[in-house]
């Protein structure tokens, strides 16, 4: 429902490292928006690459499945579904509540 | 077949008789014509230099002439005269007669005829063979068309010429070959003749009879014919057949000819020769003798047909014999195997029932007896307790070796073939004796080199109940010192050798041989001092040669003792993945992080790690990941621990850094830009080969989880393989499992 969180639980010991990392998740959307309008599909391909390498990790299986999505948008060439991968990905990070646990 | 090839072979044979025979006559034959086509010629040449007959040179010619050959019956010439000179030659003629009496000579001839007036023939010259010569008159012969044809034809050439057989002999066969005799210089023959420079006529009286001498074979058919141009044409001039009864020599079977012709300048003679093979003229013999090797040989396969049959008959017979005997013993072998079986069974019966039934009574024994204790108990109460426990612990000791002894030889003992962590196990064999280590002031000591494999195949129950065994007698046997325990590969094969170490009692020299002998221990004292069955050596041994490898003991007297072992244990290829990593459990031993090395220092507190942790190379980790986020990460996770952590973005930083450095682990993420890691992996694997360096272990990261994925690391190199993302836990767990 509209207003509700996005409960995602995380290790306490990556406390202090979790909000470093969504951030750098915030400027990979504004870098493949970047890349889009120099139509360098390489580059989003890249950042969706790093995405799905790191997510899961940290805890943000969400982000991993977003980063192959962008992969796969990069190398089909499909500025239309990266575009509304970007978007997801920015409401994802508006509404993730992290509980450390 | 034979008595065909015989018959061919003897048609052959008649075939070359006849050839043979054939031979003489055509050569006999062939001579005569031509000899008397020769001395025509000759006569008539020795008469052109001589204005008339000379009668002395020509008589003496002609005698020898037929005294040499007897088919020429006469040579008569006749000049060509005009009426005039017919006196004239008369006269010559008496004059012959008179000088040669004995010569008979026919008185003449009257004159022919119109355009043969000009030879006379009423007084030729003549010489024949002798007085029974019948020659009939010339002019009478001359008159006939063909004789006059050949006369002309003989005047008109140079040439000698037959004539048809005269018939003027008995037999009607007689020819003469006419030759013109010119006046010498005279080649021109029409012209001679119409300038008159023809001189005479040699006419020479031939018997074909006789043209064959002796040659005329009785078997043979023969045939002579004169051919030439004109109106006479093709003469015969002699026939003969064979002169065998017919039906003595059998019906005809074949018919051989032969044809032979003898060419002169305008003429030709054939001869005929013809045979005909009757069935009377085979040589059966050797036809018989086909026929009877044919029907030998026939008789010879009918007999080896026969005996093939038999043969194949009786090998049936035994065949169907040697299934019966071998279905007879396959019953025996099958009751023989089901009573081995059955005694097998009885047997496993017996020792199972017998486990049950002596282990059942010690357990309830042993267990009483722990319960017991935990009972408020006297001290002499306490005391008797202890006693009958370890009584009870030590039968069950006994039980189980003499049971698992029996087992092993009565070969009911089947191995396991299962992967497991050799490590482990070994690590927490050691592990139980901490205790006891720590109880006598010993250092234990475990040490497994980094190229031990993980993942091994084999009898994980076995392989512990042999070091339990050791370890437990080192430790038994020294009351000061240490016990190591070793464990390593035995250079790029499969096999382990596994070691422990005392620096115990040791064992005599005259002793080392039998410490593998059943309830055998180093001397009674030892018994009485030590404990034991004399059994844990004995079946340890067994339990080894089960495996396939070998055990053996090195010991000095007062100094200590080695046993060690060696088994071959494969590489488990089916890989854990990360939750079975994360599940190995450390339990609490006193393993130090990064260690694998069981300090145990007599402090009483075996949770204690060691103290002075050294900083060496072992700690340092090489983290090879291209994502920073993950570096991050990882490094978090690190954080706490004793580690040094260098980091490189690719494969072949990674590389570069590794040959510069020391590392004791290296995290390698496998999907990196430029060099990936498995790329990396074998590249340092080659460097650390080439410069005799100890493997370092290498765990591979990625996001791969199949199984193909894990072996894909395995081949390349990795020491393990975990997969994204990475948890903290199972990351720890795989380093304190790979780095010494």
């Amino acid at each position: 429902m509209p207003g509700d969180k996005i409960i995602v639980r995380a290790d306490p010991d990556l406390k202090d490292l979790i909000p470093g990392f969504l951030q750098n998740r915030r400027r990979d959307t504004e870098a493949i928006r970047d890349a889009m309008a120099r139509d360098d599909m390489e580059r989003v391909r890249f950042i969706g690459h790093m995405m799905k390498g790191s997510g899961g990790g940290y805890g943000f299986g969400a982000l991993s499945d977003f980063g192959t999505a962008l992969e796969a948008g990069a190398k089909d060439l499909d500025p239309q579904a990266i575009g509304r991968v970007v978007a997801l990905i920015e409401n994802y990070l508006d509404g993730i509540d992290v509980v450390y646990e | 077949m034979l008595a065909f090839l015989a018959w061919q072979d003897a048609l052959d044979n008649e075939a070359k008789k006849f050839a043979y025979e054939s031979v003489l006559l055509k050569d006999t034959v062939g001579r005569s014509v031509t000899v008397s086509d020769d001395v025509t010629n000759n006569i008539a040449t020795l008469l052109e230099p001589m204005d008339g007959v000379d009668e002395e040179p020509f008589r003496v010619f002609v005698g020898s002439v037929l005294s040499r050959h007897a088919f020429i019956e006469s040579v008569s010439y006749y000049p060509l005269v005009v009426q005039p000179q017919v006196l004239s030659l008369n006269e010559s003629l008496d004059a012959l007669r008179t000088a040669s009496p004995d010569l008979p000579m026919d008185t003449g001839v009257p004159p022919l005829p119109n355009e043969l007036d000009r030879f006379d023939f009423s007084a030729p010259v003549e010489i024949s063979r002798g007085p029974d010569a019948n020659l009939a008159p010339m002019h009478d012969l001359f008159s006939e068309p063909r004789f006059r044809d050949v006369l002309r034809t003989a005047i008109e050439t140079n040439v000698a010429v037959p004539t048809p057989p005269t018939g003027m002999d008995v037999k009607g066969r007689d020819y003469f070959l006419l030759k013109t005799v010119f006046h010498q210089g005279g080649e021109d023959r029409m012209a001679d003749y119409q300038h008159r420079q023809v001189k005479g006529l040699i006419a020479v009286l031939i018997d074909p009879e006789r043209l064959f001498q002796s040659s005329l074979q009785g078997n043979l058919s023969v045939a002579l014919y004169s051919e030439s141009e004109g109106v006479s044409g093709r003469q015969q001039l002699f026939d003969k057949q064979p002169n065998s009864v017919l039906s003595q020599r059998g019906w005809a079977v074949a018919s051989l000819a032969e044809e032979i012709l003898t060419q002169f300048p305008h003429y030709s003679m054939k001869l005929v020769i013809g045979k005909q093979v009757h069935a009377g003229d085979i040589d059966k013999g050797l036809i018989m003798t086909a026929m009877v090797l044919g029907a030998g040989v026939s008789l010879l396969l009918f007999a080896l047909a026969r005996a093939k049959e038999h043969q194949a008959r009786e090998l049936r017979e035994r065949n169907v014999e040697i299934g019966r005997q071998v279905l007879r013993q396959t019953k025996e072998l099958a009751a023989a195997r089901d009573q081995a079986l059955d005694a097998s069974r009885v047997k496993s019966e017996f020792l199972a029932s017998m486990s049950h039934e002596i282990r059942t009574p010690l357990n309830a024994i042993i267990g009483m007896a722990e319960l017991l204790a935990e009972t408020r108990l006297t001290h002499d109460q306490r005391k008797y307790v202890d006693i009958f426990k370890k009584a009870g612990e030590a039968l069950q000791t006994l039980v189980n070796d003499v049971l698992d002894l029996s087992k092993i030889e009565a070969h009911q003992l089947v191995l396991e073939h299962i992967a497991f962590d050799v490590r482990e196990l070994v690590a927490e064999a050691v592990d139980l004796y901490v205790l006891k280590a720590n109880e006598k002031g010993l250092q234990l000591v475990c040490r497994i080199d980094p190229d031990v494999p993980l993942l091994v195949n084999g009898d994980p129950a076995r392989l512990r109940q042999v070091i339990l065994n050791l370890v437990g007698n080192a430790t038994k046997f020294t009351d000061r010192g240490e016990v190591i325990v070793r464990v390593r590969r035995c250079g790029a094969t499969d096999r382990i050798l596994f070691s422990v170490c005392d620096t115990g009692i040791g064992i005599p020299s005259d002793k080392l041989e039998t410490v593998f002998a059943s309830f055998t221990q180093v001397d009674s004292s030892t018994t009485r001092r030590y404990g034991g069955t004399g059994l844990g050596l004995s079946i340890s041994k067994r339990l080894i040669e089960l495996m396939h490898g070998e055990i053996w003991a090195e010991s000095a007297l007062g100094e200590g003792t080695t046993i060690a072992f060696s088994i071959k244990l494969d590489i488990a290829r089916s890989f854990m993945g990360h939750e079975q990593l994360a599940q190995v459990a450390v339990r609490g031993r006193a393993v130090d992080l990064g260690l694998s090395q069981i300090a145990v220092v007599p402090s009483g507190d075996r949770e204690t790690p060691a103290g002075g942790r050294q900083a060496d190379k072992r700690a340092s980790i090489l983290l090879v990941e291209d994502n920073a986020d993950n570096r991050v990460l990882i490094k978090a996770f690190l954080k706490d621990g004793p580690f040094q952590v260098e980091e490189a973005e690719n494969g072949e930083t990674a590389v570069n850094k590794f040959q510069l450095g020391a590392y004791g682990l290296v995290l390698m993420d496998v999907q990196m830009p430029v060099m990936d890691g498995h790329a990396a992996t074998r590249a340092i694997r080659a460097w650390e080969t080439e410069h005799a360096r100890r493997p370092t272990p290498i765990i591979a990261l990625t996001a791969h989880a199949l199984k193909e994925d894990v072996e894909k690391s395995v081949e390349a190199g990795c020491t393990a393989h975990l997969t994204k993302p990475i948890r903290k836990t199972a990351l720890l767990e795989a380093i304190q499992r790979y780095v010494m």
